[in-house]
């Protein structure tokens, strides 16, 4: 969250159309993170945690987004995990500060089965909703962003094409080609090696989405990353399963699929298997998976190949 | 007048009257006896005829029956004639589409040996040296790690 917006659509809509569907992106934008976002002091999110995991009156939005969250978990048998803040806290990642001293500690997930207790209690449908423990939408928040902007958009332009991209994730509909011959939306695959510092240079590989467009997430080590309070190099990417950054084996895992939050919630999941597992994972789920090993490969599933229009190479 | 010659060669035929009349009788016995043959034979014949009625109206019955069989026929074997033209005449489309099947068949065995021939795991160039072989084709966006933790 807190991400760069872009939005691209074809010349031909006029451009108080295109006007009004930026507008509406925006908002959405605004609004979700209003609802979700640990970065920022008055969000919805943040309030209820303050006021010990309850809130009165929970918005749609913070409803909807507890429910995805609780589905991804059970989806990914727990490898989506939202209730790492508390190791996320304890690692250093504290973008707002946690005092007031009455304010409980997040438990860590560590000590905490994922398989057991549920993410949220609720009083009826409408009443009031208790987290248990706190929740970061973290893997799954800019993903549902992106699926409501992407709703508004197709409200306000229709059937036309559209690209919407929100710090490295991206959904899309329809195509830009104007002649048949013409390639579809382009995505490049950043490279994750490259330090931070030297900002989005050439791709690491080209995809072409489907006539239908869909979207397109990445779960990477490249930027997230900084030292704990004891001294270790972490990042953002948390094991529920150890309450320590997972993916041994791997620098970033991108997945293509036909729903924004569905694509970043897979991503992070199948990053968290490792080297070792993301394979056979992503095989058996039949997504369109990328992947980067810290050995320098790049590995991708049969779906991924046949969306793959161009590979980095090296001369002899 | 009568002749002479053939008066004196007549020979009167005298018979005694209960011959006469015996054989009266008996000519009208033979005659009421063949009569009675006759009826009988009639009656018979009548009777048979009667016996043989059914039969006869049954055998009509299957001759028309058989007729109509024998026409139904003739028109089924008109049909078969023109679905066997009509085959024939589709036999050489058949034919082409096997011909086009059969190639397609050699197409798709060739891109599927093709299809497992390629890698699904690149050796990546080292960062410190990044040159390529060939300029990434235009792009719209591109995805990969975002914000700050």
């Amino acid at each position: 969250m807190g991400s760069p917006l872009r939005l691209q659509v074809p010349l031909s809509i006029p451009s108080r159309v295109v006007e009004r569907a930026w507008r509406q992106a925006l908002d959405e934008f605004e609004a979700s993170e209003q609802a979700l976002s640990r970065f920022r002091e008055t969000s919805e999110i943040h309030q209820a945690r303050i006021a010990g995991g309850r809130s009165d009156t929970p918005s749609r939005r913070l409803v909807a987004a507890i429910s995805a969250a609780d589905r991804a978990r059970r989806v990914t048998d727990g490898r989506f995990e939202p209730r790492v803040l508390g190791d996320l806290e304890r690692l250093g990642s504290a973008p707002i500060a946690v005092a007031p001293p009455a304010l409980r500690a997040a438990p860590t997930v560590g000590r905490l089965v994922p398989t057991v207790g549920r993410l949220v209690r609720r009083e009826g449908r409408t009443g009031p909703i208790d987290l248990p423990v706190p929740i970061d939408f973290g893997g799954i928040g800019k993903g549902l962003a992106l699926r409501w902007a992407a709703r508004r958009l197709e409200d306000v332009l229709g059937g036309s094409a559209y690209l919407l991209e929100a710090g490295g994730d991206i959904v899309a509909a329809g195509s830009p080609a104007r002649r048949a011959d013409d390639p579809g939306w382009r995505i490049g695959i950043e490279d994750p090696r490259l330090p931070a510092s030297r900002g989005v240079e050439g791709p690491l590989a080209v995809i072409e989405l489907p006539d239908g467009g869909g979207a397109v997430a990445t779960s990477s080590v490249r930027r997230a990353r900084w030292q704990s309070p004891d001294g270790r190099a972490v990042h953002h990417l948390i094991d529920p399963a150890t309450g320590e950054p997972g993916g041994a084996g791997l620098l970033a895992v991108t997945v293509h699929a036909p729903d924004p939050a569905w694509s970043e919630v897979w991503s992070k999941a199948l990053f968290l298997e490792g080297a070792r597992g993301i394979a056979a994972r992503a095989r058996s789920q039949g997504l369109a998976a990328w992947w980067v090993t810290a050995a320098g490969m790049l590995e991708m599933t049969a779906a991924a190949r046949a969306r793959t229009v161009w590979v980095a190479g090296e001369t002899a | 007048m009568t002749d002479p010659a053939r008066r004196a060669t007549r020979v009167e035929l005298r018979l005694p009257p209960h011959i006469g009349v015996f054989l009266g009788a008996s000519t009208a016995a033979y005659a009421v006896t063949l009569a009675g043959v006759t009826a009988l034979q009639a009656q018979s014949e009548a009777a048979l005829v009667a016996d043989r009625a059914p039969v006869v109206a049954g055998v009509d019955a299957i001759a028309a029956r058989n007729a109509q069989l024998a026409a139904a026929l003739s028109a089924a074997g008109a049909d078969y004639q023109a679905a066997t033209d009509a085959y024939v005449a589709d036999g050489g489309r058949l034919a082409d589409l096997e011909q086009a099947l059969a190639a397609l068949a050699t197409k798709v065995a060739t891109i599927d040996g093709v299809s497992r021939s390629l890698p699904t795991s690149v050796n990546l160039p080292k960062v410190v040296r990044r040159v390529t072989t060939s300029t990434a084709p235009a792009t719209s966006s591109t995805t990969g790690a975002s914000g700050v933790p």
